[in-house]
């Protein structure tokens, strides 16, 4: 009897519970047949010497159930500190720099359930000015979580990945940027953490 | 937990006898594990020895490691534009200020960088005052102020 009756109990709860987000808007037509919201969360990440291609990124992250997309584009800018800048080269240590992307990805997963879609993908090599060097693109049910996890994306990324960018000005000096010191693995943190606490 | 190893060592069939050791308990082990003496190598005896002993012997006695070494960005360009290489470092527990040191030796011009840089090992950021262990085929990489995006 009480095994039944606690069945019955946590069906009634997750049927509520369930409504409550439909009324939110935050289960689509796919996730409620699954009847989970994070399940659907698909990620993809690149370093890559080839010229972005905005379309693909755009189309990579498209999906039915989604009504924002969020893209981001990072450029090479013609002027720093200052400086009249012609190119910059960027270096990478992309087997680090692909795991570390993926942790972001992972934790953004973690951070906004909501999101569908993510594509994350950085250039190397030499790139004139206005070229593109970064590109974030996030798709969500709703915009909020689009921008927040865009946002989240590329701040993490210029803390934690491995890249470097070295500048060539117009009087031909050329200067590696003086960046911040690469952030330290979250498993290594959080056990600090959990230290603290207890 | 207990293994038996037969040593079978020259057997002579005269003088052959066995010494059967039939140990519950590891503290007993380390008391009674038998070691043929050179007067007595004809005895077959069964030599028991605790798991701890065993993992002990079979670690060979490393003295070096031979690790790679990535630089990357400043780093690279005052380690002659090297971008890897090998380098044997010691075999025992060290950090992160030794190992610039050491690399710091083979580069001087890396010395001037100790400050900024960071390493990694297999991808995993080592910081500062944290213990590490080198192992052979381990891939380091010295790592510069970071400036993606």
């Amino acid at each position: 009897m009480n095994n039944k009756r606690k069945k019955t109990l946590s069906k009634k709860r997750a049927v509520k519970k369930k409504k409550s987000l439909d009324r939110d808007g935050i289960i689509s037509s796919s996730a409620r047949n699954k009847d989970e919201t994070s399940s659907s969360y698909s990620h993809f990440c690149k370093i890559t010497s080839k010229v972005i291609s905005v379309d693909e990124a755009l189309k990579s992250v498209q999906d039915e159930s989604c009504g924002a997309i969020v893209l981001f584009i990072g450029t090479v800018r013609n002027y720093n500190d200052g400086r009249l800048v012609n190119k910059i080269h960027y270096e990478s240590y992309v087997a680090m720099a692909e795991k570390r992307i993926q942790k972001i990805q992972s934790s953004i997963k973690r951070k906004w359930p909501q999101v569908r879609k993510m594509s994350i993908v950085h250039r190397i090599g030499d790139l004139a000015v206005g070229d593109i060097s970064v590109i974030v693109c996030t798709s969500a049910p709703h915009r909020a979580e689009a921008f927040e996890a865009s946002r989240y994306a590329i701040d993490t990324l210029k803390q934690s990945v491995p890249i470097w960018k070295m500048e060539t000005y117009a009087d031909d000096f050329a200067n590696w940027i003086n960046g911040v010191p690469i952030s330290v693995d979250n498993d290594n943190q959080k056990k600090k953490v959990g230290r603290g606490h207890t | 937990m207990v293994k038996i190893n037969r040593d079978h060592q020259k057997r002579d069939k005269n003088k052959e006898s066995i010494d059967l050791m039939r140990v519950k308990d590891e503290k007993s082990v380390s008391k009674w594990t038998p070691r043929p003496s050179p007067g007595n190598n004809n005895t077959r005896c069964l030599v028991i020895e605790s798991k701890k002993q065993q993992q002990y012997s079979k670690q060979p006695t490393k003295e070096s490691v031979m690790v790679s070494v990535l630089y990357f960005a400043q780093a690279r360009i005052a380690a002659d534009g090297i971008s890897s290489e090998a380098i044997t470092f010691p075999y025992h527990k060290t950090n992160k200020d030794e190992v610039l040191r050491i690399i710091g030796k083979r580069h001087p011009h890396l010395n001037t960088l100790r400050k900024i840089i960071q390493i990694s090992v297999n991808c995993k950021v080592v910081s500062t005052g944290e213990t590490i262990t080198l192992n052979e085929r381990d891939e380091i990489a010295l790592l510069p102020p970071i400036a993606g995006g």
